[in-house]
């Protein structure tokens, strides 16, 4: 977390303070704590790019209900920690999706989703379109489909929160050995 | 030395006493007060969600934990504890970080004059009831302040909203109230429950109840009138910019406290508080403000939102009118000795 | 407007609201858990028979946001030039026109679709790979790192229908 917390002339206790709770939490029982919290509260934003938001209306609709993980769509930016990126994304509003993604506080994360959103798909010859997504925000997890289905979200979200339960408080990923089942 | 030993003995001897027989350390930290109500707000949050799932077909959380995913409001807690904390740089950064304390206090405020039943109160008051409404009008003033503060286009519209919706309905609770008052004849929440002893205040004065009622819902800004913070038009209104932690106690004391200490006031003003009094007093005012709680929690999951000019001018053609009647019968009443004991 | 009868809808939708309280039951799929229905023809990830195909590239012409390209092999009897499609799932929307249009039968499509990556890598899929597909379609979670989701992946329990539970109706257009 290196966002600016300010205030005032207090700023160097408080910057002590941070560097001391910053190594306390890390500790294995706190790490896990925050993780449990983070990744069952996945709020995404209201933020709609192309065709593939049906992909997210199915995914939170009556049929296959994300809620159940914790992700409950929010309105506002500063308490949500999700973009999901729904295919297409034209240059004009890759400069939004930025701007909405430094608007967000730290630990957040990004799903793309739809053929689109990851190449350019069958839009791959136009102008306007940004051919990759991971180049305007990072990515976390990819969705291939077009529109993919609502399972596909789920084991997007799923293996987001994988990702954020091998992570530290921080953000940093933890390196361990992937279980091959 | 010995004397501060002997005083720490004395002060810890005199908290196993007062825990053990409900003194006011025990009703201020464990029943009618924080743990309790802390306890309550976690469940309420979860039933929220659960039941606005269930009547839209859905499961609603489930794998966080506990028993059908109860444990949720405490990740969502915990998550925004572990948030970054933004604070935007044109706001007021003094006001902008005191204001969610200040509304947490005011919000809990209330729950100190609250009776659940004659002997179960923080702080017995004669004025109890003018103390707990004057807090209670206070938290408009608040959201007003924060959209003040936070210096954002869709904060400001929000707090504009809340003071403006408060014009409206702010007249007719307060004179609702005074019907309440007027009938007792005290502002002493003890009193006013033991005057509805054969019947409850919204069986002898409807209109009242129902004026306060609707009001009362629109002061805890839920669903039917959530116009400060409409979600679909002004992004989240007055709390648009807050972060982490901040937003987390503004989730607690705006939209958990007040729905809490409204209900309560609600059942101990109209619906007899305890009354009947037997069995254990104190379970019979919870249930009856869990009822109340339920409903307006249920709101939400059946009502749209009314537009802003609709709910004033509701609130000033019809409620005031209906309280002002109200208020007009119950004062022919009482010299007519229905509401019982010495004539004014 | 007239509020009495305002008031009578408002309570009339809450009696609605109470009603889908509590009798009308949940039809929410417990997805990880349940597996649902798919009509058959479903158009999912795909497999390739290597030895059926003749390298003729009709597939590679026929996609239109050409997802398939001809990559070289080793030749067989049957594909003397050696060329078999390599299917990047990037570009690929799942419109089955490859599949359509082979025309020796090669190209197969299977109903998974729930995949989900962490590294875009893996969603090309080279000829032997594809060929792998069809012996065990397992693979597929494997080679793209779905093995790190720790909830069961399948239990064998299909979701009914919609339509046959109590309650939950599809009514036909009224014309
Ligand atoms: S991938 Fe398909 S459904 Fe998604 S945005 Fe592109 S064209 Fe639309
Ligand atoms: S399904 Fe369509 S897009 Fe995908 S490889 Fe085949 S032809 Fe190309
Ligand atoms: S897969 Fe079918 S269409 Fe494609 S090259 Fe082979 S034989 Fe030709």
């Amino acid at each position: 977390m290196d966002g600016g917390v300010y205030f005032g002339r207090l700023s160097r206790v408080v910057e002590a303070l941070r560097r001391f709770a910053g190594k306390t939490v890390e500790f294995d029982p706190i790490r896990r704590l925050v993780n449990w919290g983070r990744l069952y509260s996945l709020w995404p934003v209201h933020v709609t790019t192309s065709c593939c938001s049906v992909a997210l209306g199915a995914g939170m609709g009556a049929r296959f209900d994300y809620e159940r993980f914790g992700v409950l769509p929010f309105g506002s930016l500063r308490q949500n920690d999700l973009i999901i990126i729904e295919g297409t994304l034209t240059y004009k509003f890759a400069k939004r999706i930025r701007r909405i993604y430094d608007q967000m506080p730290e630990p957040k994360y990004v799903i793309a989703i739809g053929a689109c959103a990851l190449s350019g798909g069958i839009f791959r010859d136009a102008y306007s379109i940004v051919k990759d997504v991971s180049k305007v925000v990072p990515v976390d997890v990819f969705v291939p489909g077009c529109p993919p289905r609502p399972e596909a979200l789920g084991r997007a979200v799923m293996l987001l929160q994988e990702k954020i339960r091998r992570s530290k408080v921080s953000g940093e990923p933890i390196e361990t050995p992937i279980v091959v089942r | 030395m010995m004397d501060v030993a002997g005083l720490i003995i004395r002060i810890v001897k005199y908290l196993i006493y007062d825990l053990t027989h409900m003194g006011p350390v025990f009703k201020a930290v464990i029943f009618p007060g924080l743990a309790f109500v802390f306890i309550l707000a976690i469940v309420l949050v979860w039933l929220e969600r659960k039941m606005a799932a269930k009547v839209q077909m859905r499961i609603g959380p489930l794998y966080a934990g506990g028993p059908e995913g109860i444990l949720q409001p405490i990740a969502d807690f915990i998550k925004f504890a572990f948030k970054e904390l933004i604070i935007p740089d044109q706001a007021d950064k003094l006001l902008f970080i005191a204001l969610p304390i200040v509304s947490l206090v005011v919000a809990m405020a209330p729950i100190a004059f609250m009776p659940y039943s004659r002997y179960m109160i923080i702080s017995p008051n004669p004025y109890g009831l003018l103390f707990a409404m004057a807090f209670v009008t206070l938290f408009p003033l608040i959201i007003l302040l924060t959209g003040w503060a936070s210096n954002s286009k869709y904060a400001f519209i929000g707090g504009i909203r809340a003071a403006y919706q408060q014009i409206g309905y702010e007249l007719p609770m307060w004179f609702s109230a005074l019907g309440v008052a007027l009938a007792s004849r005290s502002f002493d929440f003890v009193k006013i429950v033991e005057s509805q002893q054969p019947l409850w205040f919204a069986l002898t004065q409807p209109l009242g109840a129902l004026a306060f009622f609707i009001a009362m819902v629109a002061e805890m800004g839920r669903i039917p009138f959530d116009i400060p913070e409409a979600e679909q038009e002004i992004a989240a209104g007055w709390f648009v910019e807050y972060t982490g932690i901040m937003f987390g106690i503004y989730m607690v004391s705006a939209m958990l406290m007040k729905l809490y200490v409204l209900s309560l006031l609600f059942t101990v003003m109209y619906l007899g508080g305890w009354l009947p009094g037997w069995g254990l007093p104190e379970a019979w005012t919870f249930v009856k403000a869990f009822i109340v709680m339920f409903l307006i929690m249920f709101f939400r999951a059946v009502f749209p939102r009314t537009r802003i000019k609709t709910f004033v001018n509701m609130a000033w053609d019809k409620l005031l009118p209906l309280s002002i009647i109200n208020l007009l019968i119950v004062f022919a009443l009482t010299f007519t000795g229905f509401y019982g004991g010495v004539q004014p | 407007m007239n509020p009495v009868k305002a008031f009578i809808d408002s309570v009339k939708s809450m009696i609605v609201g109470f009603k889908y309280l509590f009798t009308v039951p949940r039809m929410t799929l417990k997805f990880p858990e349940q597996k649902m229905v798919l009509p058959p023809g479903y158009r999912g990830q795909h497999y390739l028979e290597m030895d059926k195909c003749t390298g003729c590239s009709i597939c590679a012409m026929s996609c239109p946001p050409r997802a398939i390209t001809m990559v070289k092999r080793d030749p067989t009897p049957r594909n003397k030039r050696g060329l078999f499609p390599l299917i990047n799932f990037n570009y690929c929307i799942y419109c089955g026109y490859c599949v359509l249009f082979c025309p020796f039968d090669a190209l197969h499509e299977l109903d998974i679709h729930d995949l989900a990556v962490y590294d875009r890598d893996k969603l090309i899929h080279p000829p032997e790979f594809l060929q792998k597909v069809k012996e065990n379609p397992e693979i597929l979670y494997e080679y793209s790192g779905m093995n790190v989701i720790r909830t069961p992946r399948w239990k064998e329990e299909y979701a009914e229908p919609v339509f046959t539970r109590r309650g939950v109706k599809h009514e036909p257009i009224r014309k």
